[in-house]
C-alpha cells in the first residue's frame, strides 16, 4: 500500500475504530512501514486520549447541591422582584436596577460586600459581621464612595469619579474637575444631567423605555456571591490606612482580583482593590464609603445650573434601532479630521473625552460637516442609547482607531434578540448578517 | 414540570457537561447558572412537549463553548493560570515521564477546549456528544436532530480540525 491510499480519513476512522475489520490489519500494515502515518494516527490518538481525560472529571456533589441552591435562589428574588413584593430593605436595589448604567457599580460593590463578608465567615462570630455588612448594604438609604481608576495607558491619565446612591432612584457621578452627571430613575427608565464644566454647557437627557435585563440585576451578583466563601483565597491580616486598622481579604473572580478592607469593629466595608487581567496595568480603587450620610435633594439636582446651556436630547429606547446607530457612526466620521470612528461607543466618559478631542483638535467643526446644531446632539443620544439596550456580551464595538471605509473591517457587531446570526457593521458602514461561526475574532 | 424540578432532575446533567468542556469548576457554575436563568425567564413559553435532555446538552454545550471563547480571548493577553481550585487529571497516554507530565495534560485538555470554542458549531457539538460525554452516534442524532452519517462526517472533520491545530502539542 502506497503512502497516499491512507488518506486522513481513513486514519480518522481508524482510530475511532470505526474501519472494517478486513481493512484494519491492512492499515496496521501501513502503519509499521510508514512513519508519516504512524505519526499522524499517533497524533489522532493523543487528541481522543486528552477528550477521554476531559470526559473523566469527577463530580462533586456539595459542587451540584449549590449550583442547583444558586439557580432558584437568583430566579425566586427575581420572580418577587417583579412582582414587587421584596421589603423596603431591597427598595435600594430595585430603585438602582432600573437603570443599567447604574447596574455595574452597584453589582460590584454588593458583590465585594458579599466576597468580603463570605470570607470573614471562616473566622469566629464572623457569621454577624457578615449580616451586618449585607444589611448595611441593603438597608442604606444613602450610599457614597470614590473610585479612582488608573488606566495603564499614557494618554488616558488617572481619573477619580465619585459616586453617590440614594434610594429615591438617585444616581450622582462628578469628577474633581466638574464632570457631573445626575440620573433620576423614571417608571420606565432614566433622565438626567451632564454638566460640561469648560463650555458651561449641559445635556439634559430622558430615555424611556429601557429594557429589563435580569442578567445585570445585581441581586443575581449577591447570590451568585453567595457561593465564593471557598474562593476568597487569602487573609491577608491587618494593615493600617489612615490611621484605621483593617482586615484584608483576597479573592479571584474570573479575570477580576478583588482586594478588600473591611473595619473589623463595624464590619464596615473600608476599602476595594480591583484589579483586571484582561487590561494589565488598569485598576480601580473604591474608597471613601459612607452609608447614610445624609445627601440634599440640590445635590441629585436635574435642573441646568445658573449660566449652563442646556440641550435637551430624548429617546424612547423601544423605538431606537441599528440604523440610529449607523448614523451616529457617520456623524462622528464626518466630524474627525481623520475619519475615524469613536473611541468608546457607551458609558457617561464619552463626553469627556469628545471635550478632550476638540481641544486636541480632533474634530473638523464644532459641530460635523451637513449636521446642524439641532440634529447632532439627537442623533448621537440615540446611538448611544442603542448600545445601552443591547445585554452584556451580545455586542462588540472594534471601531476605535478605524477610519471610515474599508469594507473589510468590522467595527461593530451584535446579536439581535432572538436570531441567530448577527449583524456585523463594517468601516464603510455597510451592514451584513454573519453566522457565529464567521464572527470577526 | 415546575422549574425547581427541572433544575434537580438536570442539574448534574448541565454542570458535568459544562465541567467537561470547560475544564473549570468555577466557569462551569457560571455556565449552569446562565443556561438555567435563560429557560427560567422563558418558562411561560414552553410547551409541554420539550425533550429537556436534549434541549439543555444543546444549550450547555453552546454556553460553555461562549465561555470558553470569552476565555480564549483573555488567554491572548495573559497564560491562563493554573487554578489550584482545578481538578488536574492525567489522562492515560498523554501523560509522560517528564516530571511536568501532568501539567501538560491540564495544558493540553486547555487548548483543547479552545480549540473546539473556533470550530464550527456543529462539529464542536459532535466532538462533545462523541468524545467527551461519551454518547453514542444514534443518540447524538437524536439530540442534534440529523443522521447518523451527518454526526460521524461532522465528527471526523472536528478530529481531523484539532489535530492539525494542536498539531505541535500532539506530537508526543
Amino acid at each position: 500500500m502506497s503512502p497516499h491510499n491512507v488518506t486522513n480519513e481513513r486514519l480518522v476512522q481508524f482510530v475511532l475504530g470505526e474501519t472494517p475489520s478486513e481493512k484494519t490489519r491492512e492499515i496496521e500494515a501501513h502503519l509499521r512501514e510508514c512513519e508519516h502515518c504512524r505519526r499522524a494516527a499517533e497524533r489522532l490518538q493523543s487528541l481522543l486520549a486528552c477528550a477521554d481525560g476531559m470526559s473523566a472529571l469527577p463530580e462533586r456533589e456539595e459542587t451540584l447541591a449549590s449550583a442547583n441552591r444558586e439557580v432558584l435562589l437568583a430566579t425566586k428574588t427575581q420572580e418577587r422582584m417583579r412582582r414587587g413584593v421584596l421589603p423596603q430593605a431591597a427598595l435600594f436595589g430595585r430603585t438602582i436596577m432600573n437603570h443599567r448604567m447604574t447596574k455595574w457599580a452597584v453589582a460590584a460593590v454588593v458583590a465585594l460586600a458579599a466576597i468580603a463578608g463570605l470570607s470573614l465567615l471562616t473566622g469566629n462570630g464572623s457569621s454577624r459581621v457578615y449580616a451586618r455588612m449585607v444589611d448595611q448594604l441593603h438597608n442604606a438609604r444613602t450610599l457614597t464612595y470614590s473610585v479612582v481608576t488608573t488606566t495603564g495607558v499614557e494618554s488616558m491619565p488617572t481619573v477619580r469619579v465619585d459616586i453617590a446612591y440614594r434610594d429615591t432612584g438617585h444616581f450622582r457621578s462628578a469628577t474633581p474637575d466638574g464632570y457631573i452627571t445626575v440620573l433620576e430613575t423614571t417608571a420606565t427608565g432614566v433622565k438626567g444631567i451632564s454638566l460640561l464644566p469648560g463650555t458651561k454647557d449641559c445635556v439634559v437627557f430622558e430615555m424611556a423605555n429601557v429594557p429589563d435585563d435580569p442578567a445585570k440585576d445585581p441581586w443575581v451578583a449577591t447570590e451568585r456571591l453567595r457561593a465564593l466563601p471557598a474562593q476568597a483565597d487569602r487573609v491577608l491580616g491587618r494593615r493600617e490606612f489612615d490611621g484605621r486598622m483593617l482586615e484584608g481579604f483576597e479573592a479571584q473572580k474570573d479575570d477580576t482580583a478583588v482586594t478588600v478592607w473591611i473595619d473589623p469593629k463595624t464590619g464596615q466595608l473600608v476599602r476595594a482593590e480591583l484589579k483586571f487581567a484582561g487590561a494589565p496595568g488598569m485598576n480601580m480603587v473604591l474608597n471613601d464609603f459612607q452609608f447614610d450620610a445624609p445627601l440634599a435633594d440640590s445635590f441629585f439636582s436635574i435642573e441646568p445650573p445658573e449660566g449652563y446651556v442646556p440641550v435637551e436630547v430624548a429617546a424612547d429606547a423601544s423605538q431606537v434601532a441599528e440604523r440610529d446607530f449607523i448614523e451616529f457612526l457617520r456623524l462622528w466620521s464626518n466630524w474627525t479630521v481623520d475619519a475615524s470612528f469613536p473611541p468608546v461607543v457607551c458609558g457617561p466618559d464619552i463626553a469627556k473625552i469628545a471635550v478632550q478631542m476638540g481641544r486636541e483638535g480632533k474634530f473638523i467643526g464644532p459641530y460635523a460637516p451637513a449636521y446642524g446644531a439641532e440634529r447632532q446632539p439627537q442623533i448621537m443620544y440615540r446611538g448611544l442609547v442603542f448600545t445601552g439596550t443591547l445585554p452584556e456580551g451580545t455586542w462588540r464595538y472594534a471601531g476605535q482607531n478605524v477610519s471610515f471605509g474599508d469594507p473589510a473591517v468590522p467595527i461593530f457587531w451584535y446579536q439581535p434578540a432572538g436570531s441567530p446570526t448577527w449583524r456585523v457593521i463594517y468601516a464603510d458602514l455597510r451592514v451584513a448578517d454573519v453566522t457565529p461561526q464567521n464572527l470577526p475574532k | 414540570m415546575s422549574f425547581e424540578n427541572l433544575v434537580n432532575e438536570h442539574g448534574r446533567q448541565v454542570l458535568g457537561t459544562a465541567a467537561r468542556v470547560l475544564r473549570d469548576a468555577d466557569l462551569a457554575q457560571d455556565a449552569h447558572q446562565e443556561v438555567f436563568l435563560a429557560v427560567w425567564r422563558r418558562w411561560d413559553r414552553y410547551n409541554g412537549n420539550v425533550n429537556w435532555t436534549a434541549y439543555l446538552y444543546r444549550a450547555t454545550v453552546r454556553k460553555a463553548l461562549e465561555i470558553a471563547r470569552r476565555r480564549v480571548s483573555s488567554v491572548a493577553v495573559r497564560a491562563y493560570p493554573s487554578s489550584t481550585r482545578e481538578e488536574k487529571i492525567t489522562p492515560d497516554g498523554v501523560a509522560t515521564n517528564e516530571p511536568d507530565g501532568a501539567l501538560r495534560a491540564d495544558e493540553l485538555q486547555q487548548k483543547l477546549a479552545a480549540a473546539l470554542a473556533r470550530l464550527p458549531r456543529r462539529q464542536a457539538d459532535a466532538f462533545i456528544l462523541a468524545r467527551l460525554e461519551k454518547l453514542e452516534t444514534a443518540e447524538i442524532a437524536k439530540l442534534l436532530g440529523c443522521s447518523e452519517p451527518t454526526v460521524r462526517v461532522h465528527l471526523h472533520r472536528a478530529v481531523l480540525k484539532l489535530a492539525e491545530e494542536l498539531h505541535e502539542y500532539l506530537d508526543r
